[in-house]
């Protein structure tokens, strides 16, 4: 599905060039739900603008299907922006000025396929996720959760290969990281979609087939889950702190 | 629904900002073409003589103007990609291809800038006109006054319109080219923080200022006299230090503050939202405070103009005086004493005396492209002649000079005449008889009405030289006091005006300095005289325009008459910097409304987060005013502080010295500063209302 490797990216500010990812490798398969964790810093969310296509990137090679990313146009990265992959946002990013339920078809109606089925589709995935009775209303409207589901069901909308989430619990108090990270695994499980996500909750990412744990641009070590949630969560955070015991 | 759908309604809930990019597109262009219909109308070029000083000043005050107005608008089309920055990311982000974003944008921007341009120049047209005749209705109506239209203002709109187009392009082509998705999405949260400032940012502006200031004013000068050249437009660069001193004041004063110590802590939020926007804050400002000293500059005109016309008028030592050609048919004595009795009024000491015209040796000042020389003539040009006896018959004063020796005329006030004191005169020559006189000027008197026009000369060497000159090389000065009521004497003045002038004959109407010595000469040298060049402009006809009262040759000096049309003589030139203070003045206050109101936008947050934190409503007010009133205040400090000074130093160079008048003029400038700021200051006041209601405060 998503093959990352040797992916290098670095920073220039005035007098200084910051290396932040230093030859990442891993592969993310058709039907996993992944995370990333590590410290402040580590590279997380330029892993995930990298994937994106969001920001470019200095060397190595992301491979989408059977897509390399860098050598598509401007014309195919937005073609794969919009039919291939969902994002979901750490502040959402939803248009202020439509309703949630124009929030969801926008991917489609950019893709251009307004069909009939567009309104049953976001539909489906509005009460998928609990927010059918909010359809009509704006982004003002609706509390921190149902602004993120929105957001994930606005992701879901052109079946993409892959969904990439940057700290989508973030900006969400705990009952509503939960019904967000309830609604990826609607998502992989229902759906059978594959999600990316970005974090630095571990439990949110406890509830991942697999962490990605990222530490000064590399990776520090690769978590399973094999047992129950509570139990990976306590392997993430004893990984955690022995990385952070080695620090310094 | 189609994409298009979804722009559409976007943009209709986005109506503010929209409207707000429409409002400045709108007025900038709207402010620019009623200052060109001003500038540009016949009523204007008429009036303002080509190359005066007057219709520079009005350029200079116009280039600031279009200066501040395309900031403005540049300023406000940032605000709108900024707010289009996170809307355009998603968009991207979502997979919409830029060259579908770019032809959505480039439409809508084609629309919404020619719309708004369109009706600014359109209403532009209008808005001169109306205002111009509110200036007639309720200040002075003159037939000079009538506004007549000239297209050639739709051609500046035009270049202008074209320009902020272009800006704006260019602007969206930049936005939608980049490519880090991400960085679009988060402009519209990224502050713009200025780097760091020294703190002697401060001190070193305000010595700049100075030295810009003076250079600015003084190295042309220099280059001019001492060097022999003439700089022309590049002589404004000596100004720069002036500008880029205005830069650190303001950057200094929005970074650092000028408070130091327990004042930086009781402004901390103030100062460091301010810092943190500081980029455009800081420019704003600029701009705001160029088209302040415009206003201020062209505030300044009307009084110490008007002042120096008033004092001017009273310190005549007569009521009035006329003076003519002994060839030409004037009002006898007779004649004057009957049109008086008509009007109910008393002529007092009625005298006149004979001058004549004879030549006065100098150097002639000589262009020769940018660089200009001396070049010494023995005949140079015509200058009137009394004798003792003749002077003493007209004013009863009485000189005792030698042979060879003149006395020369300074203004009543003191200060050397306009053309120069006469003393460098030598040698004096009749031109028709080739007679000549080697003289030295050994005294001067002080005649406002008699400087720069004439000497005195012993009554010997008067004889001697009158001798063989015919009637056309003779005058006749006529002075007299009047006594009766002010409405009296004015219609008694008005009547002998027009007497006066119908019996000139038409080869008298010329420009104040023309006489026939100085035109034989440059016919002979040149085989042209340029002064005849306005003759056009001070015929019988145009006896009431400004260049005719200002500028003819024997135009007569009536106190009841000059009083009466004083401000109708001036009315064009006082209406135009009158109508240019009100354009930059609105260019200013909606810069600042607009800025005040986006600073309110950009911290709504941060006044939330300050409430949450116990801040109190009254800690919140000082903390908005901190900020809208440095907005407000340091431009108007800083341009009033400017152009105040270089007022003084404008009238203190004139002649080295300030004479009363000017002193006065100086002072009714810092009654118009006063005036002003108080309307900046109601301004201010509206501005903080509305920012405080935006903020909930």
């Amino acid at each position: 599905m998503l093959t990352v490797n040797e992916l290098h990216k670095s920073y220039q500010t005035a007098k200084n060039t910051y290396e932040v990812l230093k030859g990442v490798s891993f592969t993310v398969e058709d039907g996993e739900f992944v995370a990333v964790m590590g410290p402040s810093g580590s590279g997380k969310t330029t892993l995930l603008n990298c994937i994106s296509c969001y920001i470019p990137f200095d060397g190595g090679q992301i491979t989408l299907g059977d897509q390399t990313l860098a050598q598509l146009d401007e014309a195919e990265l937005a073609r794969v922006r919009n039919q291939k992959l969902g994002f979901v946002f750490q502040d959402f990013m939803l248009l202020d000025g439509l309703t949630v339920q124009e929030n969801i078809i926008l991917p489609r109606i950019i893709a251009g396929r307004t069909s009939s089925d567009m309104h049953e589709s976001a539909g489906r995935l509005m009460q998928l996720f609990g927010i059918a009775h909010i359809a009509k209303k704006y982004p003002a409207e609706i509390s921190g959760g149902e602004k993120q589901r929105t957001a994930v069901a606005r992701a879901l909308i052109n079946n993409p290969y892959l969904i990439l989430a940057d700290e989508p619990t973030g900006n969400l108090d705990s009952k509503s990281s939960r019904a967000v990270i309830e609604a990826f695994q609607e998502a992989q499980k229902g759906l059978g979609a594959t999600i990316f996500m970005v974090t630095h909750d571990s439990f949110s990412a406890s509830f991942c087939d697999r962490v990605i744990i990222l530490r000064d641009g590399v990776v520090y070590r690769t978590l399973t889950k094999s047992g129950s949630r509570m139990d990976f969560q306590d392997a993430l955070l004893n990984v955690i702190r022995e990385m952070n015991g080695t620090e310094g | 629904m189609t994409f298009q759908d979804v722009y559409r309604t976007l943009r209709r809930k986005n109506r503010a900002q929209y409207g707000l990019l429409v409002f400045c597109d709108f007025v900038s262009v709207l402010l620019i073409t009623s200052y060109a219909a001003i500038i540009r109308s016949p009523t204007m070029l008429n009036v303002l003589p080509e190359g005066g000083d007057s219709r520079k000043q009005l350029y200079m005050i116009f280039t600031l103007a279009v200066i501040g107005c395309a900031a403005f608008t540049l300023y406000a089309a940032g605000l709108f990609f900024r707010f289009k920055s996170r809307e355009m990311g998603t968009f991207m982000a979502l997979g919409v291809s830029k060259p579908l974003l770019r032809r959505v944008l480039y439409r809508e921007l084609a629309v919404i800038s020619l719309i708004s341009c369109a009706a600014g120049a359109v209403c532009g047209v209008p808005l001169a006109m109306g205002i111009w005749q509110l200036f007639r209705i309720f200040l002075v109506d003159t037939e000079e006054m009538v506004f007549h239209f000239g297209a050639g203002c739709f051609g500046i709109a035009a270049v202008f319109s074209a320009f902020i187009i272009l800006a704006l392009f260019l602007m969206a082509a930049r936005f939608i080219r980049r490519t880090n998705i991400i960085d679009i999405i988060s402009e519209q949260r990224k502050s713009e923080p200025v780097r760091d400032v020294p703190r002697w940012f401060g001190w070193v502006g305000i010595l700049l200022c100075i030295i810009g200031g003076l250079a600015g004013y003084f190295v042309p000068i220099f280059i001019i006299l001492q060097l022999h050249y003439y700089p022309g437009g590049w002589e404004n660069i000596f100004y720069l230090p002036l500008l880029a001193g205005i830069y650190m004041i303001l950057l200094h004063t929005v970074v650092n503050g000028w408070r130091g110590g327990t004042g930086y802590y009781k402004n901390i939020i103030t100062h460091s939202m301010m810092k943190f926007q500081g980029r455009q804050t800081v420019r704003n400002m600029l701009v705001m405070t160029l088209l302040l000293a415009g206003a201020y500059f062209a505030s300044f005109y009307t009084p110490v103009t008007a002042l120096g016309n008033v004092m001017g008028t009273n310190a005549l030592h007569f009521d009035n005086l006329f003076h003519y050609r002994m060839d030409q048919d004037a009002p006898s004595q007779a004649e004057i004493r009957a049109i008086a009795g008509e009007e109910a009024v008393e002529i007092l000491g009625y005298q006149e005396a004979e001058c004549i015209l004879l030549a006065v040796d100098g150097n002639e000042h000589v262009e020769d492209g940018n660089s200009w020389y001396e070049e010494y003539h023995e005949i140079l040009d015509g200058q009137l002649f009394f004798s003792e006896s003749a002077f003493a018959q007209l004013t009863g004063e009485h000189l005792n000079l030698n042979q060879g020796e003149l006395c020369t005329f300074m203004n009543t006030d003191g200060a050397e005449p306009i053309y120069g004191s006469g003393y460098g005169t030598s040698i004096v020559t009749n031109t028709i008889t080739g007679e000549r006189l080697e003289a030295k000027v050994t005294c001067d008197l002080r005649y406002t009405e008699f400087a720069s026009d004439a000497f005195i000369m012993n009554d010997a060497d008067y004889a001697r030289l009158a001798a063989g000159l015919p009637d056309d090389y003779r005058e006749t000065y006529v002075v007299f006091n009047t006594s009766g009521e002010d409405t009296a004497c004015y219609r008694f003045d008005k009547r002998l005006f027009h007497t006066f002038l119908d019996r000139m004959g038409p080869e008298t109407f010329h420009e104040a300095s023309w006489n026939q010595i100085g035109r034989d000469r440059c016919i002979m040298q040149y085989g042209e005289y340029l002064i005849e060049k306005y003759d056009e402009q001070v015929s019988s006809e145009r006896r009431d325009s400004s260049m005719f009262r200002v500028n003819a040759k024997y135009m007569p000096s009536f106190r009841a008459f000059n009083r009466a049309e004083a401000v109708s003589t001036m009315a064009v030139f006082i209406t135009v910097f009158l109508y240019v203070a009100v354009v930059c003045y609105i260019a200013v206050v909606l810069i600042g409304y607009t800025r005040c109101r986006s600073i309110a936008l950009n911290n709504r947050q941060v006044y939330e987060d300050l409430r949450k934190l116990g801040a109190n409503r009254s800690y919140l007010f000082r903390s908005v005013r901190g900020q809208v009133s440095k907005v407000y205040l340091i431009p108007a400090i800083i341009a009033g502080a400017v152009m105040y000074t270089f007022m003084a130093i404008i009238l203190l160079a004139n002649d080295g010295m300030l004479t009363f008048s000017e002193i006065v003029g100086l002072a009714a400038c810092g009654g118009v500063l006063a005036l002003l700021s108080l309307i900046l200051w109601i301004c201010y006041r509206q501005t903080l209302k509305a920012v405080c209601e935006t903020l909930n405060i």
